[in-house]
Parts: C-alpha cells; sequence; structure tokens
C-alpha cells in the first residue's frame, strides 16, 4: 500500500520536475525536489530493490547466454523474460525497483541542475507564472499555472475579451484542452491550453517585448478570473 | 471502433512530459510528417559530403518521428478517457538503464481505467508499450511490446497496455490491446 502511494508521488513528481524544466524555472525544480516528503529509509529501500532487481536481471541474462548462446532475437528476448521473471521472487520488488529507478533519475536530474542558471527570467503572479521567449516579431509565452489540471478551463470569457480588443477569434475545445487562434489587423495569436501549460505564440506587426507580455497577460487573466 | 479528433498543437505540449526528444509545431510540418515526404529546403549546400554521409536536412522521415506521435497519441487517449495524467510515467529514457522496463506506467487507480481494462481487479501500475508505425500494423511490432510486457506481467493481477498508432492513407488509426498473464 505504502508503495502505491509513493509511487504516484514519485511520478507527479517527475512530470512537475518535466513540466518546470520547459518553463526553465530551475529554482522551482530545486525547491519541490527539496521538498520532496520522503523518509530516506524509504527512498534507500526503493533504490536497493533497483539494484536487486538489476542484478537478477543480469543474472538472467548470463543464464540465458550459457543455455542457448549469444543472440539478439525476439525468441531469446522471450526466453530471458521468462528467466528473468522466474527470479524475481516477490512481484512488489518490481514496483520498487520503478520507483527506485525514478528517484535516481530525479537525484540525477537534480545535481545536473545544480550549476545551471535560470535561462529566463520567470515572471510569477498569484495564479500563474510565465515566461517570455522574444524572436520579434514573434514571441512565445510559456506559462503554468497554479491551478490543478482538473480545472474546468473556459474560453468564452477568453474570446470576449479578445473581440473586444478588436480580434477576430476562433476557438476549439476538446475535453480538458483548448486551442484558440485570434488576429486583428495588427496582431496574430496562438494559444494552446493543456493545464497547468498554457503556450501563446504571438506575431506582433509593431515588435515589442512589452505588448506580448501585456497580451499574454490579458489571456492569462482572462482564463483563470473565476 | 472511436474516432477522435486532435488538435496538433496540443501534442506539442505532451511531447514536454512524455518523450525525449520534442517535435516543434507539429501542426505546421503534419502534413509532411502524415505524408513522409521530405519538405523541399534551398538551404542544402551544392555539394556532396563524402562517403555516404547526408546532411540532415535531407535526412528520411524519421522512425522517431512516428515514434513521438504515438506516445503523444496514447497520452492523449489516456486524457481523453479521464485517466489522471499526472499519474502516468514514462519510462523510455530509462530503458537503457533497466531493460526490464516498459514505455509507460500508469499509477491511476481511479474508476476511468475500468474503460481499458476487462476487470477492477487489477494491481498499480499498469504497464504500457507503445509503438507507432509509418506502414500498416504488422505482426513483428506487436511481438515486440509483448515481449517487453513480458518482462513485468508476473501475476494475475499484473496488467499491460499494448498502444500502436499507424498511419492509413487519411489518418492515424490507434489500436489498444489488454495484456494480461
Amino acid at each position: 500500500m505504502e508503495s502505491q502511494k509513493v509511487g504516484q508521488e514519485v511520478i507527479e513528481l517527475l512530470n512537475q520536475i518535466y513540466d518546470n524544466l520547459w518553463l526553465g524555472d530551475v529554482q522551482e525544480i530545486r525547491r519541490i525536489v527539496a521538498e520532496f516528503p520522503l523518509a530516506p529509509s524509504l527512498s534507500h529501500k526503493f533504490q536497493r530493490s533497483l539494484e536487486d532487481v538489476r542484478g537478477v536481471f543480469k543474472t538472467a541474462q548470463e543464464e540465458c547466454r550459457r543455455k542457448y548462446g549469444e543472440s539478439k532475437g525476439l525468441y531469446y528476448k522471450s526466453l530471458l523474460a521468462d528467466e528473468f521473471k522466474e527470479r524475481i521472487g516477490e512481484p512488489s520488488k518490481l514496483q520498487e525497483a520503478i520507483i527506485g529507478l525514478l528517484l535516481l533519475n530525479i537525484k540525477n536530474l537534480s545535481r545536473q541542475l545544480e550549476r545551471v542558471e535560470p535561462p529566463h527570467e520567470v515572471i510569477r503572479k498569484d495564479l500563474y507564472k510565465y515566461v517570455v521567449l522574444e524572436n520579434p516579431p514573434k514571441y512565445e509565452i510559456r506559462a503554468l499555472m497554479r491551478a490543478r489540471r482538473e480545472v474546468e478551463i473556459d474560453t468564452r470569457r477568453l474570446t470576449k475579451r479578445l473581440e473586444e480588443k478588436g480580434f477576430s477569434v476562433s476557438s476549439i475545445s476538446e475535453g480538458s484542452h483548448a486551442f484558440v487562434t485570434a488576429f486583428s489587423r495588427e496582431n496574430y495569436v496562438e494559444v494552446v491550453i493543456l493545464p497547468p501549460k498554457v503556450s501563446i505564440t504571438l506575431s506582433l506587426l509593431t515588435p515589442s517585448k512589452e505588448e506580448a507580455q501585456q497580451l499574454g497577460e490579458m489571456i492569462l487573466n482572462s482564463l483563470l478570473a473565476s | 471502433m472511436t474516432r477522435l479528433s486532435l488538435i496538433p498543437r496540443v501534442l506539442e505540449l505532451h511531447n514536454v512530459r512524455y518523450t525525449e526528444k520534442w517535435l516543434r509545431r507539429i501542426d505546421e510540418n503534419f502534413l509532411e510528417y502524415h505524408t513522409s515526404l521530405i519538405p523541399p529546403l534551398l538551404n542544402v549546400p551544392p555539394y556532396r559530403l563524402r562517403g555516404n554521409l547526408e546532411y540532415l536536412l535531407r535526412k528520411h522521415y524519421s522512425g522517431d518521428v512516428s515514434g513521438m506521435i504515438a506516445e503523444d497519441l496514447f497520452i492523449y487517449l489516456l486524457d481523453r478517457l479521464g485517466i489522471n495524467i499526472d499519474y502516468v510515467g514514462h519510462l523510455r529514457p530509462f530503458k537503457k538503464r533497466a531493460a526490464f522496463c516498459p514505455d509507460f506506467v500508469i499509477w491511476d487507480g481511479g474508476y476511468a481505467m475500468t474503460r481499458l481494462l476487462s476487470t477492477s481487479n487489477y494491481r498499480l501500475p499498469i504497464y504500457a508499450e507503445v509503438k507507432g508505425s509509418t506502414k500498416k500494423l504488422d505482426e513483428q511490432r506487436l511481438e515486440k511490446a509483448l515481449v517487453q510486457l513480458k518482462y513485468v506481467i508476473k501475476t494475475d493481477q499484473d496488467r499491460g497496455l499494448i498502444f500502436i498508432a499507424h498511419k492509413n492513407p487519411i489518418n492515424y488509426e490507434g489500436v489498444i490491446f489488454e495484456v494480461v498473464l
């Protein structure tokens, strides 16, 4: 039961790390990894299971090589899988090894990020944070919402706000995600919403980071205002 | 058989979490990806490289791309079925370190999972193997996926999924199999 809960939490953490990597928020990654509530004894247990299972795999490989010779075909792999499963013992060992593998990866990743400088300035707001990637006249705004994934995204408010600003808008919503395109005489905007990620691409006739930022914030605020 | 329409730009955001390489602007390049064509590129140097080397720009449609699209489509499907994809872990990058690992583990024990499985008496995680193809579905891919899942499906309660996405002349087709002991 314990492994089930830890498994979910570790995967959730890994996905949060990937989302923050997309944003370039190295500081946040360091924080969530440091604050991850897993007792060191438990962490060691999972990593020990990984080492055990790897050891079993290696032994199974050697045994197969001895019995059937060198081969890489599908039939050989099937025999190897049988040999491996026979030796693994408790099925929960495999679950623990997978958690151990994910923990090891998180540890390596946070070590790699230790000396990395944040690539962009992260602008933090109450309901979201974002970065602006500049390639004038194109700008990309990557945002992470603080709301959970299950949040229902309503694009009607956004459509209305964009129309008020002189845009022609078309929008498609499918389940938890949405895609909005809007153009005016001066600007073209694409918004992809897949909570907690929002990607906004702007093409501005008069390139301006401030203008891009202003439009981006207006879009994010309209999406999140309740 | 269910037909799902999808927004290619959303696949790009799934890419961020669930694939090893990012495919940028899937929407803009979807036709090239779909038809396996190489778009005409004007900036390839006019002289040939030595030996059998080819400029990267002239590389043929890569199997990598179809693999990435298949992985994205799988996540897209899980999401549409109501499975919490925050609990889906991508293990493919770690296969070198642990060859027994499948492509994905799903640690969501919610009700939505029973829409893919024939029983509610299963143990987490559910293991999944994803294969993408630019041609029609072939048995060898299915066999490969089965063998990979054979490493981890040990008891009656263990469940695996195989998702195969392949292109037909009009669109992508995805087939999902439940794997039991």
